[in-house]
């Protein structure tokens, strides 16, 4: 275990989560800190799982229901044109923080280097800290839009052995596009750097940017390992159904890993998966919808207060730089939802050196996200800290 | 573990648990039918937007129920706090190892019916057969808490943790009333919600006990899967209430 990046991660998690504790003690809060959607889970897929539950199966593999890794197959061919086995190639966990878990147990050793942009999604922190990897930050900056650079990665972690890449990303809503995707594995195809690619917001991209898996770049296909799930596409959070995607020996070892901690993911979990996935109406075009007018209203609101901010390419939240406010983002945070009851996260819960960035969630409707922006709009000259 | 051209290399962990892995790669379940109160319930509640995380450690009212049943078998009675829901009896004891820091540099006694034996081998944390100790704590564990329970008491530095697994049992209509008599009230103790019938396949487990460690073991629950699975949760939750009202 390494002790200090299981700390860091303790620490970034706890704050947000006492900020959560006291939003909750308080009336009227415009909640735009967690990444929960508070879209409810359609309708279908729930009625359709119970409807699957009164004929249920009576075994269920670690891996998976076949069904439901058959469909994911499916879907890999036909949206990303990448053809994977679903017996030796597919396995479902208990959403994708078990996997991405998971992933470190089975490719991690102490002493490993485990490379990820700054800033990062920290609650990974502590999976990385107890396979004994050795974390290290590869800078990321608003002149590039937040985007991973290649040569950033060769600088930075040419030797590391996992490279772990959310995209589109969390907290800066960048995303490596085809072009980026290529270049870094262009970057990438002289090392021996196996990468996790965490695609859960693979369905939320804007403005029909192209945002291909990075396994379907050149030479990447055997050496990424894709995590995604329903929680963020389907709004299916508390369902918590994640899986991964990859080399039948990583499977392999996953899955015996899995065996004896958890075996299986819950078979009702499993069907509402599978409903999800054979929707009529396929309700991830209507959700991309209504985070893109969110997201119209969000950049409006910082445009109004002059709050420069990452261009959000996808995913459901923003990276704003709170500067002109206060260079104390845990404190603006504090202040801000104290003084105006609009929650968001302070930056250096993403890593250390984001003191002056805030993240915010699209996971509220416009109006609301338009009342947080009056408010704070309202109160600036109190907010300043 | 597969032979495939790769650039996977797997961990060591990894490969101690492919040499030991054979024949658990499919779970069974019981037959039963999902009674339609069951379905009725959870219908009510996805319906009402239960569709979100739940609370971290678990469900409050499924805690605190978790916890009350512990007193009714002569154990320290818990309160919500004091109680982690998780995806079944073996995250439960992963995470309390994680929470209590117990490492491949601690040392576990462990009943030699200890069915996590391959957990705790897998993650090299040393075990010493109970058999071997004649400690005060180890005529505690030979109570027969139940067939095929599991026992274990684990040191890290100076702080000494007895981690005692009570399977199927916390539920079942044969455990006997006064089964955790005696135990001190420091123990920490995980299970599964498997012996209500048609329950296996929603797929629960718990750790319970004094809530400053519940604390620690929690922040290990929330990085491995954050919370549990909202629907089995409620389903259990139903159950227990069934159960109650019969």
């Amino acid at each position: 275990m390494t002790n200090d990046t299981v700390k860091k991660g303790e620490a970034a998690t706890s704050l947000r989560y006492k900020m959560m504790e006291l939003a909750a003690s308080m009336d009227d809060v415009i909640s735009l800190g967690r990444g929960d959607p508070d879209l409810d889970t359609p309708t279908d897929v729930w009625q359709k799982a119970l409807s699957r539950l009164q004929s249920r199966h009576t075994s269920s593999p670690v891996r998976g229901l076949p069904e439901l890794r058959e469909s994911i197959a499916q879907r890999y061919e036909t949206e990303k044109g990448l053809s994977f086995n679903p017996d030796s190639e597919i396995l479902v966990t208990n959403g994708g923080q078990e996997a991405l878990f998971l992933s470190m147990l089975a490719l991690v050793d102490p002493g490993d280097r485990v490379a990820t942009p700054d800033p990062r999604y920290s609650s990974y922190d502590q999976a990385i800290g107890a396979a004994g990897g050795s974390l290290i930050e590869i800078p990321t900056d608003l002149e590039h839009n937040f985007v991973l650079q290649a040569e950033d990665v060769r600088k930075y972690a040419a030797d590391a052995k996992v490279l772990v890449l959310v995209n589109p990303s969390n907290p800066t809503g960048a995303v490596v596009d085809a072009d980026g995707s290529n270049a870094l594995a262009e970057g990438l195809k002289d090392s021996n750097t196996v990468v996790i690619s965490d695609e859960i917001y693979e369905s939320i991209v804007y403005d029909n940017v192209e945002c291909p898996s990075l396994a379907a770049c050149d030479g990447m296909r055997d050496r990424t390992m894709t995590l995604s799930g329903f929680s963020k596409s389907y709004a299916m959070t508390g369902f918590r159904v994640g899986y991964l995607v990859g080399d039948p020996a990583f499977i392999d070892a996953v899955e015996a890993l899995k065996a004896s901690m958890s075996g299986p993911c819950p078979l009702f979990s499993q069907y509402a998966a599978l409903s999800a996935m054979d929707q009529e109406r396929d309700s991830r075009n209507e959700f991309l919808k209504i985070y893109s007018g969110r997201r119209k209203v969000m950049m409006d609101g910082l445009d109004s207060l002059g709050i420069p901010y990452c261009h959000p390419g996808g995913g459901v939240f923003m990276w704003a730089d709170i500067s002109k406010f206060s260079s104390d983002a845990e404190k603006f945070c504090y202040q801000l939802l104290e003084k105006t009851g609009v929650l968001m996260f302070p930056g250096n819960s993403f890593g250390e050196r984001w003191q002056s960035w805030v993240r915010i969630s699209l996971l509220a409707p416009e109006d609301r996200i338009a009342c947080a922006f009056d408010r704070m709009s309202g109160a600036a000259s109190s907010l300043c800290c | 573990m597969t032979d495939h051209n790769t650039s996977f290399v797997a961990s060591r962990l990894a490969k101690r648990v492919a040499n030991r892995h054979a024949d658990s790669t499919t779970v069974s379940y019981d037959d039963i039918p999902v009674p339609e109160e069951l379905l009725d319930y959870l219908r009510q509640h996805l319906g009402a937007g239960e569709t979100h995380y739940t609370a971290r450690p678990g469900i409050p009212e499924l805690r605190a129920a978790i916890g009350t049943q512990l007193g009714k078998l002569g154990g320290a009675e818990r309160d919500a706090d004091g109680v982690i829901v998780t995806h079944g009896e073996g995250e439960a004891l992963y995470v309390t190892l994680l929470g209590l820091a117990l490492s491949s540099a601690s040392e576990l006694a462990v009943h030699g019916r200890c069915r996590h034996s391959m957990l705790l081998d897998l993650l090299g944390i040393a075990t010493i057969d109970l058999d071997d100790t004649d400690s005060a704590f180890a005529d505690a564990l030979y109570r027969e808490i139940a067939a095929g329970g599991a026992v274990a008491a684990g040191v890290n530095g100076s702080a000494r943790f007895e981690i005692v697994s009570l399977g199927s049992q916390l539920f079942s209509a044969e455990s006997r009333v006064d089964m955790l008599q005696g135990f001190p009230s420091s123990t920490i103790l995980i299970g599964n919600l498997d012996s209500i019938p048609g329950l296996d396949h929603f797929r629960l487990g718990f750790v319970a006990g004094p809530p400053e460690i519940v604390k620690r073991i929690q922040t290990w629950k929330q990085a491995l899967s954050i919370c549990t699975a909202g629907p089995s949760q409620r389903a259990a939750l139903s159950a227990i209430e069934g159960r109650s009202a019969s």
